[in-house]
């Protein structure tokens, strides 16, 4: 996936099942402001009560152009999900944005989109 | 009024951003390749009202949902919308063979061209409000429709990918980005979103970013805790 491409290319590290599978704000990483851009990716997909408070946070911590830019990121993925779960689309091997092969080790198995994943 | 004005969202979107919005938006009151211009703008409508179902109240099967029009469009489509809005997750290829079969019957053969366009509609609307949402903005007004017919123009350089719906060529890109091969205008509509809004095919091509607010790593994580989050492995 390109977290793990453009974390390693700048020199960061992340734990991937702990930021990424579990959204576990206090994961290992060194990418920058990590913690309230995982905070902020499960409010903002949910539309969460919290979500404002959280954005006031977000913006304070990174300012209102990054702030942007990272509701446009979370606003566009939660619609690529929808259009790649809608049309059965099989995973990509070996290629990013997916890398399938890259999966199992991030304990998406039991995801209920896995039955309906070709590849 | 302009549409998407800048001053209207309270915070810095970049004017590529809002010049994607009024591209879909133009193109949203068309008519497209299956659906009439009121008809599409009554998808965005429903997508736009849909909320997640409570646990005691699913769904109706698809075969139980009427066919025809009770104004813009019918129980069944509006059904569709809604589910592929807000339970896509749940979505599976027996869902869709039926929903393809009932549209058939409906509208006449070429039905997965219906349902691809109203797959489009949902991804290039549902993005957009949800930013408005999410920066606290009220939602756009939905644009007028505008009259004339869809063409029902079938592309013919179309393969079968592995997915449900025939898929463009590889020369598209990642298999997300060709999974809506039946309605290559909305397609390249929703790709256009998705460059504004995510990154470009320059940006993506490059691990370190310097040019944006935002750094590689970090918008990276943002994208794939979504998709965790919506346990799609996109």
């Amino acid at each position: 996936m390109f977290l793990r491409e453009s974390s390693n290319a700048a020199g960061e590290s992340v734990d991937l099942k702990a930021a990424v599978a579990a959204g576990d704000p206090d994961a290992d990483s060194d990418i920058a402001h990590a913690p309230i851009l995982l905070v902020f990716a499960e409010s903002a997909n949910r539309l969460a009560d919290a979500l404002p408070t959280t954005w006031y946070r977000l913006v304070d911590e990174i300012g209102a152009d990054a702030a942007v830019e990272a509701a446009q990121v979370v606003s566009i993925f939660r619609a690529l999900n929808a259009m790649a779960d809608a049309t059965g689309i099989p995973l990509d091997r070996g290629r990013p944005p997916t890398d399938a092969d890259a999966l199992p080790d991030m304990g998406f198995d039991g995801w209920v989109t896995a039955a309906n994943t070709p590849g | 009024m302009t549409t998407f004005a800048p001053d209207s969202f309270g915070y810095p979107v970049a004017e590529p951003v809002l010049d994607a919005f009024r591209t879909v938006w133009t193109a949203l009151a068309q008519p497209g390749r299956w659906w009439t211009g009121p008809e599409r703008v009554a998808i965005a409508d429903v997508a736009r009202g849909a909320e997640p179902r409570d646990l005691g109240n699913p769904y109706p099967p698809i075969d139980q949902l009427g066919a025809e029009d009770d104004g813009d469009l019918s129980p069944l489509v509006r059904t569709i919308v809604e589910r592929v809005t807000t339970e896509s997750f749940r979505l599976d290829r027996p869902w869709f063979d039926r929903v393809v079969a009932r549209l058939d019957d409906r509208y006449g053969p070429r039905a997965e061209g219906r349902y691809a366009e109203l797959v489009a509609i949902v991804a290039q609307v549902a993005p957009i409000d949800h930013l408005c949402r999410v920066v606290g903005r009220p939602l756009e007004p939905l644009p007028v429709p505008q009259p004339g017919e869809p063409s029902q123009a079938w592309p013919d350089d179309l393969v079968d990918g592995g997915a449900w719906l025939p898929m463009s060529g590889p020369e598209w890109g990642p298999n997300v980005a060709r999974g809506l091969g039946p309605v290559p205008e909305d397609n390249l509509l929703r790709l256009g979103l998705v460059m504004a809004m995510y990154g470009g095919v320059d940006d993506l091509a490059r691990p370190v970013w310097d040019h944006r607010a935002l750094a590689r790593p970090q918008v990276e994580l943002l994208a794939a805790r979504t998709s965790a989050l919506n346990e799609c492995f996109y």
